[in-house]
């Protein structure tokens, strides 16, 4: 079957290699950087004298480009990096792994996203965005802690989910829309610490690339957006450590080869320590408090020849929560992925992962009774992606994906005399399974065309329990379904498709349309993440959530890439989307499938975006106006309503600005429209209680949000041995009361009176870190 | 190692300022008035054959006067045999009757006929179940808690069937009404055990004179007080509010409970 396989797209190959008549070969190769042996992927490589012959690397650093024999002059570039141009006698398949050295600048940090200047312009892709560390380390953040999660949140499109929060929106889309990759693996709960920090260490990560427009047919699972986050490989050259000091946490990493050029590991840890202070309390519980996280990540690769490498990463880390000895509460994430890099020819390239990933949470209660209650769920992952460079017109990916998810959604466990019933509620198994195939097509100089097919399936797999429900939700049948036996089989097809045209070398029009599945929900009963929120697999009783998206958008450069803009419009439809009744049990329960209801719902917007790339001031402004609606037969009377995170006019304002060689200023301002909120009509008394009267869902709106972030970045001296740096940054400078919640009581001395209380949970917050590498 | 030694040196010299500052206030808010909605209280107990609904209308959210009570309505709760009880006006918008006498494991259906409109509701009344002791320790308070005595209930839950609770306690012969008073519990994770209340609340002083009421509800009288909890309790970050589940019809707000109850007093002593 296999051997087959393989044999067909040999031929495939060669009919495509006949098919073009002149003779034509093949440059391939790595880029990669020059200090550190790393990969750089999105480098792009340039025949000198031809607008659409070109290509650019893959995320593993790869090119493939085919040419007619000739002489040509090929120039490799990647932003921030020296250009290097070679002339090559194309007489032959050639083989060019290219080393590019960084730029070293007088003044002024570059904020480009790494690729050739003119991506934006000449990409097919849409509505992306992407992020390294490296880029935004000196805009302002709270705690004086790097986070990518945060970051992204300031650029257009993409919505907090409150107050210091890493979980988001995307263009309308659930938190639970997005679909977080740390290495390929998902991950389930990004947030530490209730969601005030991320789970990615910035020390750890390389780049990020957040796709919310157009997606390619290799991703899938989620209904909004993919935000797919790869960490550093480690150092290929030499020996390095880095690390910052910071009021909250501090973190370390190592890196180096052990083998040069050929193999290096990267291993990078963070721990907070908030609860440190605690033991200073004067208070005995409160000395015996634990309240921190940790990170741990590791990274290695190695070259085992020049078509062959590979790479194993991973991520582990916790959250911890102790009170007195009395209480327990732990939760966090653990992921592995083994990936395999294979060119089966100059032009047929193959990626080949195996990924686990994990999230759980334990509650404990000691003391003379013990009762632990947890949590998880598995995931098992392969993952066979190719990519055949066709020809110079054409790059086509095609690959498939098995994920085997296993859902523990609750077991209690007590000692004898605790006084509780151990219970465990079956397993929720299922298999997700996809294939795909996409082209990439250079149609004219102008038109770039981009069609994918993605086939979606998601089937619940035993052992387990599946229920049947009455009409008014109540349990009407039980099924235990053995070990294997298919029960369910849902999904479809989601075609995705770009389109770009570019009017010149500077401004272009695109346009895209994208339909994704998602067969995994989550179930939260707050309105940010929560350790305890439950994921729930589609089934007999709910079915996946489908979002269509379209979208069009203009770009344009100004002064040779100096300046970038665009406008970007899209709207959004998504079925299936699920909430649940009023009271609805959402933990422990092995039936929550009938607490929820069914609707629909719907997001569209303009976003527009203009950023500076260099110079001494460079930053860009953000500002997205959108509408995000939900309908749902069984809230708010049937009739449609705007969904918590419909704020309509988003604004974020990015500037850095370097004062002298090496003292950088830096500030963001954010202004949003207040979330949709519910606030009663009415009140009434039950049981001596005042309480409101509710009869409009989110028909009111918070107080409009904003917020301004200084710092202030301080490069110490640096040599070839030692750089560090200090980082001064305030936290909402102006010490704005946003509203973080409003509530409705009775006046604590006069119950007869009842009034609206607003809280806010932060004013100024200073904060100072230290950063170094040797 | 010399790098490592002076990076120590500079770790100690970091200073530390953090500040972390919460702030509530009270703040104008324009709300619209909704329409007004029937308010509807009725409890029927088992214990003396109190019968009393009590109906009113809702007021807007800043009004410092109650809502307008409801006088005139027809009001009748039926048993299962179709054997009817009339409720009398006895105050403006209270409804009585002296002749219930509910039977357990038996179902009663409320009536209210008001502003032209029919409400309905229908409760069971469930097996009382006693309390089998109620202890009191010294607890010399935490950051959450003050120091003073706390209460234990003890009582032992029946196997053969799903239970609903609902605790009032009487403090000196006073019934204490604050919303953190209103205790509903039930027995899913703990059916057949025998169950420990602590009652977290507010501490008792020497002397007190504590009165424990346990009172079994229904399933659906036990739903209406966990989501009127949830409303009370609504805190940051939970999902949007929404009005309690009734048991009645019609849109009508608040509950019908037929309900009775077990009780035991204790006087807090010296140990």
């Amino acid at each position: 079957m296999h051997l087959k396989k393989l044999h067909l797209l040999t031929i495939l190959m060669l009919l495509v290699n006949y098919l073009s008549a002149q003779q034509n070969f093949v440059i391939s190769g790595h880029i990669s950087d020059a200090a550190t042996g790393e990969d750089l992927p999105g480098a792009s490589i340039v025949v000198e004298g031809s607008v659409t012959s070109g290509t650019a690397t893959n995320s593993y650093g790869f090119y493939s480009l085919t040419l007619p024999s000739g002489t040509y002059r090929v120039r490799f570039q990647y932003v921030g990096y020296e250009p290097q141009s070679i002339q090559i006698e194309l007489q032959g398949n050639r083989k060019i792994d290219i080393e590019l050295g960084e730029k070293t600048f007088e003044l002024g940090n570059i904020l480009v996203t790494g690729e050739r200047a003119d991506r934006n312009i000449t990409s097919v892709e849409m509505g992306n965005v992407k992020l390294a560390p490296k880029q935004i380390e000196k805009i302002p953040v709270i705690f004086g802690e790097q986070d990518i999660l945060k970051t992204i949140q300031l650029t257009p499109g993409i919505k907090s989910a409150g107050e210091g929060n890493s979980g988001f929106y995307v263009r309308g889309g659930g938190i639970d829309q997005n679909l977080i990759l740390l290495d390929e693996a998902p991950i389930y709960n990004a947030s530490h610490l209730l969601g005030f920090f991320s789970i990615f260490n910035s020390e750890a990560i390389r780049d990020a690339n957040l796709l919310k427009g157009s997606i390619p047919a290799e991703y899938g699972g989620r209904a909004s957006s993919v935000f797919d986050i790869k960490m550093k490989e480690g150092n290929l050259k030499e020996f390095g450590v880095a690390g910052s000091v910071g009021l909250i946490s501090s973190n370390i990493a190592l890196e180096g080869p052990f083998e040069k050029d050929r193999g290096s590991f990267i291993v990078s840890a963070r721990r907070t320590y908030a609860d440190m202070f605690l033991a200073f309390s004067n208070k005995e519980e409160l000395k015996n408090t634990s309240l921190y996280f940790y990170d741990l990540n590791l990274k290695s690769n190695y070259k085992i020849n020049e078509n062959n490498r590979i790479y194993l990463s991973g991520y582990f880390g916790r959250d911890n929560f102790g009170f007195n000895n009395e209480f327990g509460f732990d939760w966090g994430n653990l992921t592995g992925t083994l990936r395999w890099n294979h060119n089966f020819s100059e032009k047929l390239f193959s990626n080949t992962s195996f990924i686990l990933s994990k999230y759980s949470y334990d509650v404990n209660i000691l003391g003379d009774v013990e009762i632990t209650i947890g949590s998880q769920i598995n995931d098992i992952n392969l993952k066979q992606d190719f990519t055949w460079y066709v020809n110079p017109l054409n790059m086509m990916k095609f690959g498939g994906n098995v994920i085997y998810h296993n859902i523990l959604p609750g077991k209690i466990s007590a000692s004898e005399n605790s006084g509780v019933n151990p219970e465990t509620i079956s397993k929720r198994k299922a298999i997700e399974w996809a294939g795909y195939v996409s082209n990439e097509q250079q149609i004219s100089d102008k038109l770039k065309i981009y069609y994918g097919l993605r086939l979606a399936l998601f089937s619940n797999v035993g052992p387990g329990e599946f229920y049947q429900f009455g009409e008014n939700g109540q349990l009407s049948e039980t099924k235990k379904i053995d070990d294997f036996q298919f029960v369910k089989t849902q999904g479809g097809l989601e075609p995705r498709l770009g389109i770009n045209y570019m009017i010149n070398t500077k401004n272009s029009v695109k346009a895209s349309y994208n339909r994704i599945y998602q067969f995994l929900h989550l179930l939260s009963n707050s309105t940010t993440t929560t350790p305890t929120d439950l994921w729930l697999p589609s089934s007999n009783n709910v079915k996946p959530q489908i979002a269509d998206q379209v979208s069009a958008g203009y770009f344009r450069n100004f002064n040779d890439n100096e300046f970038e803009s665009s406008l970007e419009v899209y709207y959004k439809d998504l079925k299936n989307q699920i909430d649940y009744r009023n009271g609805a049990e959402l933990v422990f329960n092995s039936t929550v499938e009938a607490e929820l209801v069914f609707g629909r719902g719907w997001a569209y917007g303009a976003e527009f975006f203009f950023k500076r790339n260099f110079g001494r001031l460079n930053g860009w402004v953000s500002y997205t106006w959108s509408r995000t609606m939900r309908q749902f037969d069984d809230i708010n009377n049937g009739n449609a309503y705007p969904a918590r995170q419909d704020r309509i006019h988003d604004l974020s304002l990015v500037g850095m600005f370097d004062i002298t060689k090496k003292l950088n200023f830096s500030a963001t301002w954010v202004y949003y429209t207040g979330n949709a909120v519910t606030f009663p009509g009415g009140k009434y008394v039950i049981d001596g209680q005042t309480v409101g009267y509710y009869t409009e869902r989110n028909g009111y709106r918070m107080p409009s949000y904003h917020r301004l972030d200084l710092a202030l970045t301080w490069q110490r001296k640096k040599t070839e041995k030692f750089e560090s740096s200090w980082n001064f940054s305030v936290y909402n400078a102006y010490g704005r009361e946003n509203a973080y919640f409003i509530q409705f009581r009775q006046n604590e001395d006069n119950p007869e009176i009842t009034e609206a209380v607003q809280f806010a949970i932060f004013k100024a917050i200073p904060s100072v870190s230290y950063k170094f590498k040797f | 190692m010399t790098k490592f030694l002076r990076m120590k040196n500079i770790f100690y010299l970091l200073i530390l300022t953090f500040v972390f500052s919460g702030c509530e206030k009270v703040i104008d808010v324009d709300l619209n008035d909704a329409d007004p909605q029937i308010v509807i209280e009725g409890n029927v107990t088992a214990d003396n054959g109190l019968a009393e609904v009590i109906i009113s209308m809702t007021s807007s959210y800043f009004d410092t006067v109650p809502g307008l009570k409801i006088s005139d309505a027809e009001v009748f709760v039926t048993d299962e045999d179709g054997k009817k009880f009339r409720f009398y006006e006895t105050g403006p918008g209270i409804y009585r009757s002296f002749e219930m006498r509910p039977r357990t494991n038996t179902a009663y259906k409320l009536t209210v006929e008001a502003n032209g409109e029919v409400y309905q509701a229908e409760s069971t009344l469930k097996p009382t179940i006693a309390i089998d002791s109620v202890t009191w320790f010294y607890d010399e308070g935490t950051s959450f808690f003050d120091a003073g005595y706390y209460l234990n209930v003890y009582l032992l839950d029946p196997a053969e069937t799903d239970n609903y609770f609902r605790i009032n306690i009487y403090r000196n012969g006073i019934l204490k009404s604050s919303s953190d008073d209103l205790i509903i519990f039930n027995d899913r994770f703990v059916n057949g055990k025998k169950l420990e209340i602590l009652l977290l609340n507010d501490p008792y002083r020497i002397n007190d004179t504590v009165m424990v009421q346990l009172i079994s509800i229904d399933e659906n009288v036990y739903e209406y007080f966990k989501t009127f909890t949830e409303l009370l309790n609504n805190n940051p970050g939970s999902a949007a509010p929404a009005n309690p589940n009734s048991n009645l019809s019609n849109g009508a707000l608040g509950y019908f409970s037929v309900w009775g109850s077990d009780t035991m007093s204790v006087i807090i002593r010296e140990e």
